[in-house]
């Protein structure tokens, strides 16, 4: 069975609204904030992972054939298989991006799409170029091996990409309570990819938010603390090469230097910010600081 | 219907260049020009609770030097933008900043990958400051 591709048929809704944001924030700069430098690496960000893209499709492809020849049940494509299809997918995608925040080897490559200090629907293009390299595809084998045919399961990723699209902007605030509870909206999405200590590591959810509530990574939005975005250390280029490969150079710098193979092993597969010295910090470092910090505060306040 | 990846690839390059277009228009020209107030901002948000012992902005208001009472080092912050971007330049980076025409300009190499090397305009109020800041950290490796 053939089934369309979701993100072709929602490009130029992507171009679309990209503009009308922009022009928004021309008028309303806390609505939309936009900057041509950071807006074109996203861009070419977008436009070369489409490119790795067509020539890594094969190879997953041809996996995830092999795989889904010893699959569990037929589903085919039922009513119910699109339906079981968008839970399983985004349950799969939820492990997958957490696992990318919780790694350095798969950090590296998603720190991309985080490396942008504006929120803005283009910043939802600054996908990846390394990922499909080093395996952050496998996950979705599983779904192959429950039985999910492969076009169905390429067709629900582009669902999930275009799903993802939209909650990339601060235009959009707080929505209707039960679709909050439910669904990943905007609100959620700003939580996830703000630096601030206690937004860190939270709010992994594609499609359904409910993923973080049941495996505790949810945080809501507090308009008490404006989020800031980018990453810890917030890198200064807009460069695609280097938005695509610091962390890569970084992770060979470390293993260059590393002491021990368990310093080496924690290097690669240890998570984001692990240093031999502990001159780095780590999120969960980052947080307990700023639990300290508040604590004294407290305790100061009440002297 | 599928497009040939020779045909779709390079007019999505044509409409990516024909929004970046759109979007400069759009948002015009962005450049964060530093001062005391958005430096002191822009810090209470990355290194909260620090207290700041001085800071230099440089004659192009595009960079600036800080130093913290604890002593952890100086931090270069740069425009970058409309944001700023905050570096740390341990003991290490200090060693290798060097003077250029007479002590008018210091110039500060690459760190790693991310952060290009910054040419930074100092005025004559504030020389002797930044060299202070340079001989402190070369004191303190010595």
């Amino acid at each position: 069975m053939q089934l369309p591709d979701p993100v072709t048929f929602a490009i130029p809704a992507f171009v679309l609204l990209i503009l009308i944001e922009a022009a928004i924030g021309r008028y309303a700069p806390k609505k939309s904030n936009y900057e041509m430098h950071d807006s074109a690496a996203s861009l070419l960000m977008g436009l070369g992972n489409f490119a790795i893209g067509l020539v890594n499709f094969g190879i997953v492809g041809a996996v995830a054939l092999w795989v889904y020849q010893y699959r569990l049940f037929d589903i085919g494509y039922h009513w119910w298989a699109f339906v079981l299809i968008l839970f399983a997918e985004d349950f799969v995608y939820y492990w997958f991006h957490r696992l990318s925040h919780e790694h350095r080897i798969w950090w590296a490559a998603h720190i991309n799409h985080h490396s942008s200090q504006y929120y803005n629907l283009t910043t939802a293009l600054r996908q990846t170029w390394t990922g499909a390299f080093i395996g952050t595809w496998i996950p979705w084998l599983l779904l192959s091996f429950i039985g999910f045919p492969l076009a169905l399961i390429l067709f629900q990723k582009g669902i999930s990409l275009v799903y993802q699209f939209w909650i990339h902007t601060e235009a959009i605030d707080r929505m209707w309570k039960p679709v909050e509870a439910v669904m990943n909206t905007p609100s959620h999405h700003r939580v996830h990819h703000a630096t601030n200590p206690k937004y860190l590591d939270a709010n992994y959810a594609g499609i359904f938010i409910i993923w973080d509530k049941l495996f505790g990574s949810f945080v809501p939005e507090d308009k008490a603390e404006p989020c800031r975005y980018g990453i810890v250390k917030q890198i200064a280029s807009f460069n695609p090469l280097i938005i695509a490969f610091h962390e890569w150079a970084g992770i060979f710098t470390d293993l260059f230097h590393a002491k021990s193979p368990k310093a080496a092993f924690m290097y690669v597969f240890g998570p984001p910010g692990w240093s031999e010295d502990g001159s780095r910090l780590t999120s969960r470092m980052i947080k307990e600081r700023e639990r300290i910090r508040l604590a004294g505060q407290t305790a100061d306040a009440a002297d | 219907m599928a497009i040939d990846p020779l045909i779709l690839l390079p007019a999505a390059a044509g409409a990516v260049l024909l929004l970046i277009i759109a979007i400069r228009l759009i948002a015009g020209r962005r450049e964060a020009e530093l001062a005391p107030e958005t430096l002191a901002q822009f810090l209470a948000g990355q290194e909260p609770g620090e207290k700041i012992v001085s800071f230099v902005i440089s004659e192009d208001r595009r960079y600036a030097l800080v130093e913290w009472q604890n002593g952890k080092g100086i931090g270069l912050i740069r425009s970058f933008g409309a944001k700023m971007v905050l570096q740390m330049l341990g003991q290490d980076m200090l060693l290798k900043c060097d003077w250029r025409e007479g002590t008018t300009i210091l110039s500060i190499p690459r760190q790693g990958f991310a952060f290009p090397p910054v040419k930074f305009a100092v005025g004559e109020a504030d020389r002797q400051m930044v060299k202070d800041y340079l001989k402190g950290e070369k004191d303190a490796a010595a």
